[in-house]
């Protein structure tokens, strides 16, 4: 394909990466002068009218899809049986890739590129199309970290009357998918929403939601097990944040955000939510939700200005509440009592700034001017006896205990530890309010999570064994820490440790190139075969030994090490090769001497030696003679190639 | 013994991808039933590597315990397949399924990989012996789903196993002891995706020939819409009518 024109305009560079159906090429547009990406079906499929099918309806649908967060589609033709879509040719990594690379990203990340994913998957729902297969390997992260969603359509099974038309398919990723894909329900926007749910869990902590060695395993989680919830991974995540990945990841569909617009409101609002906590001082109040509507304001305001010298320092902290609230930059206030007039004139301003603010954005202040904000409440170290007590009666709030409650050094027994929303979060005024509590335990906590990275793996599981703490020890390949050496791990050092927080070592398994490889099997091979199994593997021959036996000349009839032994890459294997009718043949190299193979980490088992075990052939009576390769080629043969083929 | 083994493309693929073959291996009997994946030949090719290569592997390897012989054979096509399919881009990804019986008059050893199957009709019923490595037949298996979610399931082609997609595979391994009234079917799913289980039964427990039988199985597939090949292999030492 590389160097071949298609539609006598896109010149075909190199090859860039494949899937099950099609390659993907780097290539030239001669007309208009620039890169293009083209997606070539596989040959296979040049026959199979419902692929070709399926492949142009990829192309049409993804071709009706003009965002900036998604892979466009210029063209689509066909030349001589090659069918192919020519799209905008994207330079980057897959997030998987980036994933890969960065491992955690920052929420902030997360939360950025979640964002630009709804946008184009917001738009794609818009004309009426269903992704079906968002996964960090279908997204580009280009220059900037702008991120492209591709493949729109590409994994849709089409399925006419429940009958499976399609062959049989080997399963693939399965971490991705939503729990209605899983059972075979109806898939729609929806299912989206739940994928991207699971790419901003992984980005977030770094981990898959579910994860297991058996693909029908995690399909099952995905149908019914509860994610663990991301803060109990990564503790610095928002809990707003973590609700809105939790409520994309619902398992029931009605229970997600209806439309990727729904979910990019939510981001959107939080992300401004969070600005605006960048700019603002610390919360300090403790006592309940105040309502700051205009209305209110001015009451007390005037109330003020009548009775300033019996409560003005209380309302004083209130008006600068008040202040804070409804302009987003707040500049100095004047801590001075100031005359009626002026304090008018800025609440006048402030009303207007609310007016303005809900013009801008009514998503998140809410619909009408005179929608207030409340502000969640503290209850972090208050009794949770005493605050269920506290707000019986407030309809509009309530209070959710989380089950599991726990360790803390700071609070005793009974009371609350942690909360979500925070402190100071605000909520529409015309909102229920439910606040989840974690309540302490009254243990001790775990302390901090050590540092292990440089250290040793055994030194790793020292220190957490003393601290009676669980781990995963996760192996990785790595040029610069040595093996057995931690590269990294989850959570970092410095986070609050609870007892049941997952932990995750990241060992390294030394360069990548010590790979152990699987020996293939080489009976009935003639030694060119061998030899060449053997370089596909990644394996080197070792020595040749000629042993009488039934088989035909020059057919291997033994291997050391065995079929599906471990050797390391570039490892070598002796063969015996048959010398023919049983017979004895004198060998041609008679010397015996075991060579030394160059491997740089000495082997378990001496690679070279005449091999005196009996192989899985009928043993005969005769002695094993090994014929020794020269040291920079195994080319060295008692048997003649050309007798062997 | 008496063995009746037959092949159908059905009424909707435009290739045969699927394979079988009998052979002799004193004192048993070797059945092999293999359904190949992968566009374009790739899963003839699959299909056709499975049988030949279990073959050649059993062939040279007889003193090993059956159970033993026929796991290693399947890792040994599993591997050869897989190396082709890495060679050849156009066997990229290939596949198949694979279920073999070692049958004698007084036993009968199986494995399998995949979603092609096993039965055993005694006196007491049909009984399938393997169980089909398929996505919906897993999550049908575990409760996940109900008999009617798996029927509907537009997922029901992926199968969670198979020889020749991964470097190493599992193999499942089955022996049971026959009597002369016993009868042995291995199939692919071109047959048990248009017949019910006891369909096949009824057909099978008609005072006819063998191959009538067979044959009846593979019509009424193909009448009820033959959307896969058919592959049939069935043995028993019971003299017919």
């Amino acid at each position: 394909m590389v160097g071949k024109i298609l539609g006598e305009r896109y010149q075909v560079i190199k090859r860039i990466g494949g899937g099950g159906m099609a390659e993907v090429y780097k290539a030239r547009c001669t007309l208009l002068n620039r890169y293009v990406a083209i997606k070539v079906l596989r040959n296979e499929f040049r026959d199979d009218k419902e692929f070709i099918a399926r492949f142009n309806t990829e192309a049409q649908a993804a071709a009706s899809l003009t965002h900036p967060n998604i892979v466009s589609v210029y063209d689509v033709g066909c030349e001589a049986g090659v069918h192919y879509i020519v799209m905008e040719y994207v330079e980057g990594v897959t997030l998987k890739e980036y994933i890969c690379q960065n491992g955690v990203l920052s929420w902030k990340q997360a939360l950025d590129f979640t964002i630009q994913i709804c946008q184009a998957i917001d738009s794609a729902h818009r004309k009426g199309i269903v992704h079906r297969d968002i996964k960090p390997q279908n997204i580009m992260v280009c220059e900037n970290n702008v991120l492209k969603v591709m493949d729109f359509g590409i994994a849709r099974n089409l399925n006419k009357n429940g009958q499976t038309q399609d062959g049989k398919n080997a399963i693939g990723t399965v971490h991705y998918i939503s729990p209605e894909q899983a059972r075979g329900g109806y898939v729609d926007e929806k299912t989206d929403i739940y994928s991207i749910g699971v790419v901003l869990y992984e980005m977030m902590t770094g981990r898959l939601p579910f994860n297991h060695e058996n693909p029908v395993s995690v399909a099952i989680m995905h149908m019914q097990q509860k994610p663990t919830p991301p803060r109990e991974i990564v503790l610095s995540i928002p809990a707003a944040l973590e609700d809105i990945c939790l409520r994309a990841m619902s398992k029931e569909q009605v229970q997600r955000f209806q439309t990727a617009g729904e979910m990019l409101r939510s981001l959107r609002e939080f992300q401004k939510n969070q600005g605006i906590h960048t700019h603002s001082q610390p919360e300090e109040e403790d006592s309940f939700t105040k309502k700051y509507d205009a209305e209110q304001v001015r009451k007390r305001d005037t109330e003020y200005t009548k009775s300033k010298k019996e409560k003005g320092g209380d309302d004083m902290e209130n008006r600068e509440k008040v202040r804070k609230n409804v302009k987003k930059k707040s500049k100095k206030e004047n801590k001075k009592p100031i005359i009626a007039a002026i304090v008018t004139a800025v609440i006048l301003v402030s009303v207007l700034t609310v007016l303005l603010i809900n013009w801008i954005d009514p998503g998140f202040f809410g619909g009408g001017a005179k929608d207030g904000i409340t502000r969640i409440p503290n209850l972090i170290g208050k009794d949770l006896e005493k605050v269920l007590e506290e707000y019986e009666d407030e309809d509009r709030v309530e209070i959710i205990e989380e089950e599991d409650r726990i360790p803390s050094d700071k609070y005793d027994e009974g009371v609350i530890a942690a909360q979500s929303p925070k402190a100071g979060t605000k909520i529409e005024d015309n909102k229920k309010i439910k606040i989840k509590v974690i309540v302490s335990n009254g243990e001790k906590e775990a302390g901090k999570m050590p540092s292990f990275a440089g250290k040793t793996l055994t030194d790793a599981k020292k220190a957490l064994n003393k601290l009676g703490l669980e781990y995963e020890v996760v192996e990785e390949y790595n040029d610069s820490v040595s093996r057995n050496g931690i590269i990294r791990q989850i959570p970092k050092a410095g986070t609050k440790l609870d007892k049941d927080v997952q932990i995750i070592l990241y060992v390294s398994k030394g360069e990548e190139k010590d790979e152990e490889i699987s020996v293939p099997y080489l009976i009935g091979m003639s030694q060119t075969q061998a030899k060449n199994a053997l370089k596909e593997a990644g394996l080197k021959l070792g020595s040749v030994t000629v042993k009488p036996s039934d088989e035909p000349v020059g057919t291997v009839i033994g291997q050391d090490p065995e079929y599906q032994d471990s050797v390391r890459e570039g490892g070598s294997v002796n063969i015996v090769i048959s010398s023919g009718e049983g017979e004895e043949e004198p060998t041609k190299a008679p010397t015996a001497e075991p060579t030394v193979e160059p491997t740089a980490e000495p082997t378990a088992e001496p690679t070279a030696e005449p091999t005196a075990e009996p192989t899985v052939e009928p043993t005969t009576t005769s002695e094993p003679v090994a014929i020794t390769p020269e040291p920079q080629t195994a080319e060295t043969v008692a048997v003649p190639e050309e007798v062997t083929e | 013994m008496e063995i009746c083994a037959k092949t159908h493309q059905g009424m909707v693929r435009e290739l045969n991808e699927d394979s079988y073959a009998v052979s002799e291996l004193t004192p048993y009997h070797l059945l092999i039933v293999a359904d190949g994946m992968g566009g374009h030949q790739a899963g003839e090719v699959a299909s056709a590597m499975a049988v030949e290569k279990i073959r050649e592997y059993i062939s040279r390897h007889t003193e090993e315990s059956i159970p033993q012989l026929l796991e290693q054979a399947l890792h040994y096509a599993n591997e050869q397949i897989y190396i082709r399919s890495k060679e050849n881009a156009s066997y990229a990804a290939m596949g198949t399924t694979v279920v073999l019986c070692c049958i004698s008059d007084k036993e009968a050893y199986f494995a399998n990989v995949g979603d092609s199957r096993a039965y055993l009709l005694g006196l007491d019923g049909m009984e399938q012996i393997t169980e089909d490595h398929s996505l919906v037949m897993e999550l049908l298996r575990q409760g996940e789903i109900t008999e009617e979610e798996a029927e509907l399931h537009p997922q029901r082609n992926v199968i969670t196993r198979a020889l020749g997609t991964e470097r190493i595979t599992e193999v499942d391994l089955f022996h049971c002891e026959l009597t002369s009234e016993d009868m042995v079917l291995l199939c692919s799913d071109g047959l048990t995706g248009m017949l019910s289980d006891q369909e096949i039964a009824s057909v099978m427990w008609e005072a006819s020939s063998l191959e009538e039988r067979v044959d009846q199985l593979i019509e009424l597939a193909n009448e009820r819409g033959g959307y896969d090949n058919i592959t049939i292999i069935a043995a028993t030492q019971k003299k017919e009518g």
